[in-house]
């Protein structure tokens, strides 16, 4: 009989709120920042993500990078020389070659230079299908052929020729102990950025020198489509005496690892969102414990006029649930604004999370009805008498 | 005059009220008998102290008593739970209080339909008697005025709209006029026991305002000490 209508319900709920607007608006302030924290968070991450794989797409996900591996005693098995011949011959292969790292090799602009200043340039040695494999373009100057592979030439990274102070081909740098001449510079390589800080020497020069230089990796192109069906044979091939000695990884692995730093970023911002939804809902307690005491004579005046004890609990709980859903949408809409923000920023399409913004809301609605449960309680138990006497 | 056929509106059965303290019991209330006819009007008399305050508050069942029976409409409330109970406050009894206790955020017609809020009418029908009630009260011109926009009279007015727009049985007053000048309190006064068709039952410790009722009771120290008719409180004299 007595019974409220939700409308009259919700109605009577809302009246605390709004008749106290400002206190209400910095009440609903911490779980606003908790929620604007999770949404902004999950957002960004994912438009990281987005535009990371989006990057690796117009790479070109068709790339595999062979590696020696380690034997069954964890040594290092370096690949077979004939490895990159042998991964040509797979059909769906485009071109594939080895790089060598000529470990402790210091790279100067002349003999003059201190071997402490090297500036972390490396030497490495390449065959000359890597251009073509890789996609390099030079800035400067050419690319190896087939007698400058066999000669002290180098083609230097665009960062490496910087550094070197060498901007036109026709100079002398002092690597590895003796002068190369610089027949290219290369411009910066998206697909194998560690080349930018590097000087390419030609392989077959370099063996001569180092006979027993083992190949570090191998880089490898596929018809598009193919990475799957290709990476199941490349450790047969490229090492058919230990298939299992040989390393085989993707870039596309890049971005698993940007996810699992991702996300340990992630747990710590969502860790961060939770503690302020927490001090959110402290603050909604504290305003609501507040807003009782002072509408003593409110709720012995609704029990006068046949508000049930159950029914003064429900009211107090709904405004709660109004704090937290104020708190939630303002914290929603903040969050998803930033995802935008940083998107428009990082001059990417932003990925905002709206299923986290909606949780994000629920969630808030729920921190407050049960931040709610203590002072409702309260005020359900406040006596009728005492409270039409105070004022 | 309580030994009619039809049910007393509201009905003390010698009702104790006794609070704990620091120092031992306090007994506010002794064993009172009271029965208030339907449509009868009457004042509860007596100094500060005396206990008519907590016998408006268990006649109108905001607190219970330590012993005896209160009836309203003719049923025991001793049994009934908080939301019965809560039920008869409703549909039965309006309250009156000296502070007012309105709503000052809400306007007027706001204040009064809150009086009908938990009695299960539908909005319009709320809102129409809410308008009803304080035309009746001579408010008919000021619905959508704030508290804060009325002098204490009227905001005492729009009290009783309140108090008498869901048609209770018995409209309980707490001393009406504890908060108004004597002008102002008398005019309550009049539009007190001007009502119809409804007990009224006003407490106060203002003899001249006891005087102006049909029945008096007075009490002193938590016992009924007089229960008059008009006429036999103008022989008895002021002295409470």
């Amino acid at each position: 009989m007595a019974r409220l209508t939700v409308r009259d319900t919700l109605t009577t709920a809302a009246l605390g709120p709004r008749s106290r607007v400002s206190r209400s608006l910095l009440s609903m302030l911490g779980v606003a920042i908790g929620i604007a924290t999770l949404v902004a968070i999950l957002g960004i991450t994912a438009t990281n993500e987005a535009r990371l794989r989006a990057d690796l797409e117009a790479l070109g996900s068709n790339v595999l990078v062979v590696a020696p591996g380690q034997g069954p005693n964890l040594e290092p098995v370096p690949l077979p020389e004939t490895a990159p011949e042998m991964i040509r011959r797979i059909g769906p292969v485009t071109g594939a070659a080895a790089v060598r790292e000529l470990e402790g090799a210091g790279v100067f602009r002349n003999d003059l230079v201190p071997s402490t200043m090297g500036g972390g340039l490396t030497a490495v040695a390449v065959q000359p299908e890597l251009a073509a494999a890789m996609d390099l373009h030079l800035h400067r100057g050419a690319w190896f052929d087939a007698a400058s592979v066999t000669l002290p030439t180098t083609v230097l990274g665009a960062s490496a020729a910087d550094h070197l102070g060498v901007s036109v081909p026709g100079q002398r740098v002092w690597i590895d102990d003796s002068w190369y001449a610089v027949i290219g510079v290369l411009q910066p390589s998206g697909l194998m950025p560690d080349l930018d800080r590097a000087a390419l020497l030609g392989e077959d020069w370099v063996l001569t020198g180092h006979p027993d230089l083992a190949i570090s990796r191998i880089q490898v192109r596929v018809q598009t489509g193919t990475v799957e069906a290709v990476r199941d044979v490349l450790d047969d091939t490229a090492n058919p005496g230990m298939p299992r000695a040989v390393g085989v990884s993707t870039p596309s692995q890049l971005a698993d690892a940007q996810r699992a730093v991702d996300s340990t970023f992630q747990s710590l911002a969502l860790g961060l969102a939770a503690v302020a939804l927490l001090v959110g809902a402290i603050g909604i307690v504290n305003t609501m414990v507040i807003a009782v005491l002072e509408r003593r004579g409110e709720i012995a005046l609704r029990r006068a006029v046949g508000a049930r004890a159950l029914q003064i609990r429900t009211q107090f709980m709904l405004e709660a649930g109004f704090l937290g859903l104020g708190g939630g949408v303002a914290g929603a809409v903040l969050g998803l604004l930033v995802v935008v923000v940083y998107g428009t920023w990082q001059k990417t399409i932003p990925a905002p999370n709206f299923l986290a913004a909606g949780v994000g809301v629920g969630l808030s609605v729920l921190v407050g009805v049960i931040a709610g449960v203590y002072p409702a309680v309260r005020a359900a138990q406040l006596s009728p008498v005492e409270g039409l006497r105070s004022e | 005059m309580t030994h009619t056929a039809v049910a007393p509106a509201v009905e003390l059965r010698g009702v104790s009220k006794t609070y704990a303290t620091g120092s031992g019991d306090l007994t506010v209330l002794r064993d009172v008998d009271l029965a208030i006819a339907p449509g009868e009007h009457a004042a509860i008399v007596g100094p500060s102290g005396s206990g008519k305050s907590t016998m408006l508050s268990i006649l109108g069942t905001l607190d219970a008593p330590s012993a005896g029976e209160v009836l309203v409409g003719g049923r025991p409330t001793a049994a009934m739970s908080d939301g019965e109970r809560s039920d008869v406050r409703s549909r039965s009894l309006g309250f009156v209080f000296q502070q007012f206790h309105l709503l000052s955020h809400a306007d007027a017609v706001a204040n009064v339909e809150l009086g009908m809020l938990y009695t299960g009418l539908g909005r319009a029908e709320r809102r129409r008697r809410a308008v009803d009630a304080l035309t009746r009260v001579g408010l008919g011109e000021r619905l959508d005025h704030r508290p804060t926009q009325l002098s204490g009279g009227e905001q005492q007015r729009v009290a009783i709209a309140r108090a008498i727009a869901h048609e209770p049985a018995v409209v309980l007053a707490d001393e009406p006029t504890g908060a108004l000048d004597q002008a102002t309190g008398t005019a309550i006064i009049d539009l007190l026991d001007g009502l119809a068709d409804v007990a009224v039952v006003v407490i106060t410790h203002d003899l001249v305002i006891a005087d102006r009722f049909a029945r008096q009771v007075r009490i002193r120290d938590g016992r009924i000490e007089a229960d008059l008719t008009a006429g036999e409180a103008t022989a008895a004299g002021s002295e409470v």
